[in-house]
């Protein structure tokens, strides 16, 4: 229900300068300088909008820390489904056996062994191509974060060596290629003194 | 490796999640729950459902964070969730025709006995209104205002929450504005 | 609870671990794949074993050291599964879902 004072002598409303501020949107943006009632107008939202910051303040902080027990309590009742991806194929002696390692233990393991890597944490890891047909070619394509201050490009050209160590020795993919990513500098977090 | 995790941006955490990593999850719950709980709080009145709501988010994340397009969008993504249950929290205990708050549930707005004394003395005039006004304010145009200013969502995404037009949410929300403005400077 | 089975295949060289060879669940905090049913004693044996038609089945899921060669690992484990449940006809499906160190050893004696 719209209210009968809702418009103003300008003819702008409550609602437009409401949109306004969430959007920058505004029929006649020059206007808003010179009107004093859309002035006044705006004004009042942008008080209403400071203090809806301080409620969320404080409700942020009587919702307490991410280190609290009540999250700690919460995570520890989650049981979390494994996710094991395709099954990748690995050769065996005996035709009646069937031997085959999860999608998930090698990202994992891509994912480890970029972790090693100092200053490096992994992300997104992704085995493209098709792992479930023996010989197939397989793209490791891989998101690194890296901490400033440690050389990009001979972290990513020692992380590919290793990278191609450790899948020739836990698959038997034929691996096209290792593309690294670096998708992120982060600084290195203060000491605490 | 926990505390390198602490200090990687959201999208590397949610593709490690996404990939598997149980300590990369619960890195983005510490990260983000407060603000869930925060939220699910304002949105259901209820500290005791807030938790439970947030559990359910971090249940349903888990099982769907391969599926997030835009792993850096994350965060909104756990806020959106956040609203959805809260709101179907809601739209539940409605259904069950208790009009009553006789459930020993304490308002969002009370400091619970849980809280530390810090909580209270982060209230003030301000908010005070602001809440006696929020309260006040018709279902649907406080959990648009909710939805807006404390879970941080867009038009477009409180539409899909309440299942409504974005030009509903801009209307609601508009009057949700103007009724709050009113009530807060005839308190001042 | 172990049973022989079990020991046979933690004893090949490079396996970390046995795990439920249905269902797994992670829990936080911490440890991938800490499985909700290992302590309990009423649980069934991690190792699947069926007859299906004069064909015995073994269905292993298994942790290997990241120092091992994988490949080497379940052909051995196929090898074990298949010595240890001779004779007959044995058909031995081994998984590998984690390539990482192994767990601490366990307070109790197994």
């Amino acid at each position: 229900m719209s209210m009968p004072n809702d418009t103003f002598e300008c003819g702008h409303t409550l609602e437009e300068l409401s949109l306004y501020l969430d959007t920058g949107e505004f029929p006649d943006p020059p206007h808003l300088e010179s009107c004093p009632e859309c002035r006044n107008g705006l004004d009042s939202l942008r008080r209403l909008s400071a203090a809806g910051d301080e409620l969320f303040a404080s409700d942020l902080a009587a919702a307490g820390s991410g280190t609290d027990d009540w999250l700690k309590d919460i995570l520890a009742n989650l049981a979390l489904e494994l996710r094991p991806g395709r099954s990748i194929p690995l050769s065996s002696d005996d035709p009646a056996d069937t031997l085959s390692e999860t999608e998930g233990s090698i990202v994992a393991l891509v994912r480890s062994v970029a972790d090693s890597q100092p200053g490096a944490v992994a992300g997104k890891v992704r085995l493209e191509g098709d792992v479930t047909v023996p010989g197939s070619p397989v793209a490791v394509r891989l998101d690194l974060a890296v901490l400033f201050g440690h050389a990009l490009m001979a972290s990513a050209a020692s992380l590919r060596q290793d990278l191609a160590e450790a899948l020739a020795r836990h698959t038997e993919l034929n691996i096209s290629a290792i593309d690294i990513t670096i998708t992120d500098v982060i600084d290195a977090p203060r000491e605490e003194s | 490796m926990r505390d390198q995790l602490d200090v990687v941006p959201d999208a590397i955490l949610a593709g490690r999640a996404a990939d598997g990593d149980t300590a990369a999850f619960e890195s983005l719950a510490r990260r983000y729950g407060p603000h869930m709980r925060a939220a699910a709080r304002r949105l259901t009145g209820s500290y005791a459902d807030a938790d439970d709501v947030v559990q359910e988010v971090l249940v349903q994340a888990w099982q769907q964070l391969d599926t997030l397009r835009e792993p850096a969008a994350v965060k909104g993504w756990l806020l959106r969730l956040t609203g959805s249950r809260s709101i179907d929290l809601l739209r539940r205990r409605r259904n069950h025709a208790s009009l009553t708050t006789a459930d020993g549930e304490a308002p969002a707005d009370t400091v619970s006995p849980g809280a530390g004394p810090e909580t209270a003395a982060v209230a003030s005039a301000g908010i005070d209104s602001l809440k006696a006004a929020l309260s006040a304010l018709p279902e649907e145009q406080r959990r648009c205002w909710i939805l807006k200013e404390i879970n941080g969502q867009s038009y477009e995404e409180i539409a899909r929450t309440l299942n409504i037009s974005p030009a509903s949410v801009r209307g609601r929300l508009a009057r949700a504005r103007i009724t709050l403005v009113r009530e807060m400077e005839d308190w001042r | 609870m172990t049973t022989a089975l079990q020991q046979a295949i933690m004893a090949v060289d490079g396996v970390t671990e046995v795990f439920p060879a249905r269902t797994l669940w992670q829990r936080l905090p911490g440890r991938a794949a800490s499985l909700l049913q290992r302590n309990n004693a009423d649980a069934p044996p991690l190792v699947e074993v069926r007859e299906d038609g004069g064909r015995t089945e073994a269905t292993v899921r298994i942790g290997v050291s990241p120092d091992a060669r994988t490949p080497e690992v379940v052909r051995a484990v196929a090898a074990a599964v298949r010595s240890h449940l001779a004779p007959g006809n044995v058909a031995v499906q081994v998984t590998v879902v984690r390539i990482a160190a192994g767990p601490p050893p366990v307070g109790r004696e197994g």
